[in-house]
Parts: C-alpha cells; sequence; structure tokens
C-alpha cells in the first residue's frame, strides 16, 4: 500500500466509507499501536488511546486534505498527541506502577532503519550537527514523551536550563532543516 | 536569525508542542490557539512533518483484535467484521508479519493491491471511483451508493479559477455527456442521482470539465475535461 492509497482511504472515510476505515485500519493500526505503546509503556493504555486515535481520525478525516499533511505523518500526530495527552493526565502516583511493566522491544530493525524517507535522512543529518547529547535529548523527547520537566528530572539540571538550551538547539534545527 | 529567537518564539513553540515537552496546561493553551491561527499550524504541520522520522525507528506492533472490535461497536454501533477473503488474510498471518517488518518498508515493497483487497469485500451497494486527470492537477474520489442513488465526492486536489466552476458529467455509452451537476466549492459534496441515470452508473465514466461560472451554459461541457474516472464495485 502506498502513500497515495493511504491518502485516498482518508479521502475517502471523509466521506463515510466504513470499508475504508477498516482497510486503513488493517495497514496503519500497528504502525500507531506502536507509537502509542513506546510513549504510555503500558498495553492497556495504549489499546484505549489507539482507539481514542481512530475514532478521531474517523471524524477528523474531512479535515486531512486541507491540512497539508502527508497521510502517515498526519495519522502518527494523531495517535502520538493522544498518547502524549494521556501520559501527562495520569496521576503521578500510577507513575510507579506504570514504568514498572515491561512491553515488547520496540526497537527497530537494521532494515527497518535502511528504509528511511528524504525527510528522515534529514532531520538526521541535521540533528548530527548539534552540540553533543542534545540531538539525543530531543529524540528521547519524541521517542518517549517526556516533557521539560521529566528532561530535566533525568539530566539532573535545572528545567530553565534545560529549557534554554534545549530552544537553542530547535533553532539551530530549524537552520539546518530549512536551508 | 539566531540573533532573534523571540520573533519565532511561535514556531518553537511549535516543536515542543510536536515534541511533547508541554505540560497539560502549556498544550491545552497552545491547543487552543492553532484553529485560530493559520500560522502557527502550518508551523506545527512543518516540524511533525521533520520529527516523523524518528517514528520510523519505533516498531510496529499488531495491536489486540479486541480494540478494533470495540472500536467498530463505538463507531458504527456493530461489531460485525466482514467475513471470508479477511477472515483468510488474517489466518495467513499477513498483517501479522506487516507488522514485523516496518511500515516504511510494508509501503515500498508489499505492494498490496488495495483494489483487489476492496474487491474482495461484499457491499454490493457501493462503488467507487478516482477521477483523475492526465496532468494530475484534478483528482476526486467518488463513491456512489446505488440503493440511495446518492454520489459523494471528495476532492483531493485543484480547485476553479475565481470565475470558473467545475462540473460534473456522467458519460454512458455513446450518449452525450449528461450534467450531475457543478462542484461545490467545498472539498465534499452530495449529489442525488435522478433515477433514470441510476442504472447507467455501473458503466459509465464520469469527467470533470472547466466551465464558466455556474456551469456550462450550453447544456454539455464546453471547457477542458480535466479528469475522468470509471466506476469499480467495492
Amino acid at each position: 500500500m502506498t502513500t497515495d492509497d493511504i491518502s485516498n482511504l482518508i479521502s475517502r472515510i471523509a466521506l463515510g466509507d466504513r470499508q475504508a476505515f477498516r482497510a486503513l485500519y488493517a495497514a496503519t493500526s500497528a504502525k500507531l499501536f506502536g507509537v502509542c505503546l513506546r510513549v504510555l509503556k503500558n498495553r492497556t493504555d495504549a489499546e484505549d488511546v489507539l482507539q481514542e486515535s481512530y475514532i478521531k481520525i474517523w471524524h477528523n478525516a474531512n479535515k486531512y486534505q486541507v491540512s497539508g499533511y502527508s497521510p502517515v505523518t498526519w495519522l502518527v500526530a494523531i495517535a502520538r498527541n493522544q498518547a502524549i495527552d494521556r501520559l501527562r493526565a495520569r496521576r503521578p502516583e500510577s507513575l510507579e506502577l506504570v514504568e514498572a511493566e515491561t512491553v515488547a522491544d520496540t526497537k527497530a530493525t537494521p532494515e527497518q532503519l535502511a528504509v528511511q524517507s528524504g525527510e528522515a535522512q534529514r532531520l538526521r543529518v541535521c540533528l548530527d550537527k548539534l552540540t553533543p547529547g542534545r540531538a539525543e535529548a530531543i529524540k528521547a523527547a519524541y521517542m518517549e514523551g517526556y516533557s521539560y520537566q521529566e528532561l530535566a528530572d533525568r539530566l539532573e539540571q535545572p528545567i530553565n536550563t534545560v529549557r534554554t538550551w534545549l530552544r537553542r538547539s530547535l533553532i539551530s534545527l530549524r537552520e539546518c532543516l530549512s536551508s | 536569525m539566531t540573533k532573534h529567537p523571540l520573533a519565532d518564539e511561535d514556531d518553537y513553540l511549535a516543536a515542543e508542542y510536536a515534541l511533547g515537552l508541554l505540560n497539560s496546561a502549556e498544550r491545552e493553551a497552545f491547543h487552543g490557539r492553532l484553529s485560530a491561527s493559520p500560522g502557527l499550524a502550518e508551523s506545527l504541520r512543518g516540524w511533525d512533518e521533520h520529527f516523523a522520522g524518528f517514528s520510523n525507528e519505533i516498531a510496529s506492533v499488531q495491536p489486540p483484535r479486541h480494540v478494533q472490535d470495540k472500536l467498530q461497536k463505538r463507531l458504527f454501533g456493530t461489531d460485525e467484521q466482514p467475513t471470508g477473503p479477511v477472515g483468510l488474510w488474517r489466518s495467513l498471518n499477513l498483517w501479522r508479519s506487516f507488522a514485523a517488518a516496518s511500515f516504511a518498508t510494508l509501503l515500498v515493497v508489499s505492494g498490496l493491491n488495495l483494489r483487489q483487497y476492496l474487491a474482495t469485500q461484499d457491499t454490493a451497494q457501493v462503488m467507487v471511483a478516482d477521477v483523475a486527470g492526465e496532468a494530475g492537477g484534478v483528482k476526486l474520489v467518488a463513491l456512489y451508493d446505488q440503493q440511495k442513488g446518492e454520489l459523494r465526492l471528495n476532492r483531493i486536489t485543484g480547485a476553479p479559477q475565481g470565475n470558473r466552476s467545475f462540473e460534473l458529467w456522467l458519460i454512458a455509452g455513446q450518449d452525450a455527456p449528461v450534467s450531475l451537476g457543478v462542484l461545490p466549492v467545498e472539498a465534499t459534496g452530495h449529489f442525488s442521482i435522478p433515477i433514470a441515470l441510476r442504472s447507467k452508473f455501473a458503466t459509465g465514466v464520469l469527467a470533470i470539465s472547466d466551465e464558466p461560472k455556474g456551469g456550462s451554459p450550453t447544456g454539455g461541457p464546453t471547457g477542458a475535461v480535466l479528469a475522468t474516472g470509471k466506476f469499480a464495485l467495492i
């Protein structure tokens, strides 16, 4: 299934096409579930959030075309934002329990990494140009859904310090990505 | 640019949102501004596209079956699943093997024929057409419900110039094109098809022509035909 096929399915979903919705779910739910699991590290929560994400996809499909997003990015952004909202809404006391739970290995294989889009390669090149350690922090924020506070706790640095250098890194990243 | 980072405050805020660095209150505030600010939405889209590269490194994981069942029930009030070919596909562990491969690999390598898959579905009442031009400037998907005689359209690319309209035609066999109406300005639209025309949809061709605003003055297409498409059952 090509990205055009996925785009086409979303366009049909905007018209209320249930078959298209099933086909989209079949083709993309494993990818989105992987994203939810990675952020939430808890299967029950990830299943819930996956469900919420597809409900959102069903209802917001008509907004996809005008959004200008590429189809897979649009889907991933919906799932990831739902997952992060869920993560932030968690009560602090449940955190330990959640972190203790083991989830499936979510590391991609070398084969998977080899097949990367031009966009992904560009991101990697630009990340490599950042001050050592900064790229890792940015990536960790994306992959694990860390907030500034969590990042600061993990790095044992004041939150404002982290905020300052991370912003600076984003500025460099923006310049590199748009050059 | 680095000297004036504050001028780009919103752009970096969008990046922080995209990465997930903001706390609940900050996320909510950002979200609230998003719909009112096209610039902010565009900035977020840019960052989302850039960071999407990270998601390639996350392995796909097949969700348990009950998630889809619950989803079907919540959205459509039924947990009914298509049977037959789909069941077979499941037993072949096809999706499971796709899940093991990366999504990117799936996109590139599998060459999965969507049409073929959809053709196995048992919705005899609904037909779909991709209406596209050779130049790729105008493209839309059309769904036709034979039972209701209802045609639904979703325009993917292309829009008429200010003083022009897109008109939709059905061309059946050797007959002259019959106008189905002018496409609405919005991307999606509904057309109720006259009973006399309904039987011709299965074999007919849909066409979009460029016409003066409000539609063809002659009753037949007068401008360039920008896109055509044929229906197939799904």
